[in-house]
């Protein structure tokens, strides 16, 4: 069904969603998700006040098996470095145990590289120092959160400040190896710090 | 309003060897964007090689395929792998053997439809397989100028892939 177009050399799209729409066409083609781009934001949230955890708690894994991850100016207010950590929540239930694995390269812009590996940990990602004006910022998928026949997994790639040795760049992936339904994510400080700065938005990846 | 447009959704239903994807590039779209799981029943291990497909649907098996990865092993040390002028990219769509042993990646191929310039990719992705994990990030280039309006994923060793393998194509609409 073509929907409203008013002119030629509509966009090659699954839907023909391309022109003007009557509100009609509008209506119907929102309610089946056609409208529009193809991120559907799920949640943003934004630094109102210090706190030392960062949920996602409503994270349709139902409706996708990809999710985007946005974050910027992510900061701490403690004195010291600390690294951004992440965690994901089982049926409602915090996974606090070693059990995630994950593989990184990282580069700093002062020329020192190397990896960040490890088959048995209690959190993924490890950015270091989201410091002061030293904000940590970036991008990770998900993959299949809320499968429970299938592992979670994540990409991302980020660039942050460090409090001492300029800044780096870090890349790679890791993966939850429990066949669970990952229904929220939790970002934090490993060393206990509050943010001081954030902003973060998950989107889903329309399916 | 994001500009990624959903151009295709291919899913595997049955067991297959080869995925051919087709109608995806056109002048709509210089930049493309794929999310792809590639899963299997195997319980031998393969990689989930890609090739181009030219206007004709016609699969470019030619030794135009240049790559260069770097595998961040979770349980050992990481390295480089890269080939020149071979007939595929290689793994591109991970490696992977039983389920839940699979593969994910996010993909961007840059010109795929131009007459006039190669086609370029990038790619970061994670696999399981055979007791080994990896995240890959990759990049290609199809050192051809023919036009191409799809892509063909096929088993490194005629294993299968099974449901739950999915490829979603979208196109990076630029609004003026």
């Amino acid at each position: 069904m073509a929907y409203g177009y008013l002119g030629q050399n509509t966009p090659n799209q699954t839907v023909n969603n391309s022109g003007v729409f009557s509100i009609t066409d509008s209506a119907d083609l929102e309610s089946q998700g056609a409208l529009g781009g193809s991120l559907e934001l799920i949640e943003e949230q934004t630094y109102l006040g210090a706190v030392a955890n960062i949920d996602f708690t409503s994270i349709q894994e139902n409706k996708y098996d990809v999710h985007l991850m946005q974050y910027s100016n992510i900061q701490n207010s403690g004195g010291a470095s600390a690294d951004l950590s992440l965690r994901f929540y089982e049926s409602g239930v915090l996974e606090t145990a070693s059990v995630y694995q994950k593989a990184f390269q990282y580069g700093s812009t002062g020329g020192s590289f190397g990896q960040d590996r490890s088959t048995s940990v209690s959190s993924i990602l490890s950015i270091a120092g989201n410091y002061q004006n030293k904000e940590a910022n970036g991008y990770i998928y998900f993959y299949n959160l809320g499968n429970s026949g299938k592992y979670s997994f994540l990409t991302m790639q980020t660039f942050f400040g460090h409090p001492t040795a300029g800044h780096y760049m870090k890349f790679g992936g890791g993966f939850l190896p429990q066949a669970s339904v990952v229904d929220g994510i939790r970002l934090f400080n490993d060393n206990a710090d509050n943010f001081s700065e954030y902003n973060i938005k998950l989107y889903g990846v329309k399916q | 309003m994001s500009n990624l447009r959903l151009i295709n959704e291919t899913e595997v239903t049955s067991s297959v060897s080869s995925v051919d994807i087709t109608d995806v590039f056109s002048a709509d779209f210089d930049i493309y964007k794929i999310t792809a799981e590639t899963s299997s029943n195997s319980t031998s291990h393969f990689g989930a090689n890609a090739r181009l497909i030219n206007s004709s649907g016609s699969v470019i098996p030619n030794s135009i395929y240049d790559r260069a990865l770097w595998r961040m092993r979770i349980d050992t040390t990481f390295g480089e792998i890269r080939f020149q002028n071979d007939t595929n990219l290689e793994s591109f769509f991970g490696t992977l053997d039983l389920n839940p042993e699979i593969a994910t990646n996010v993909v961007y191929v840059f010109n795929p439809f131009s007459s006039s310039s190669y086609t370029f990719f990038l790619k970061q992705g994670m696999s399981l397989w055979s007791g080994f994990k990896a995240s890959d990030k990759y990049i290609g280039v199809a050192k051809t100028t023919v036009s191409c309006t799809g892509y063909n994923v096929y088993s490194s060793n005629s294993n299968f892939f099974e449901t739950g393998t999915v490829f979603r194509t979208y196109g990076l609409r630029v609004d003026s």
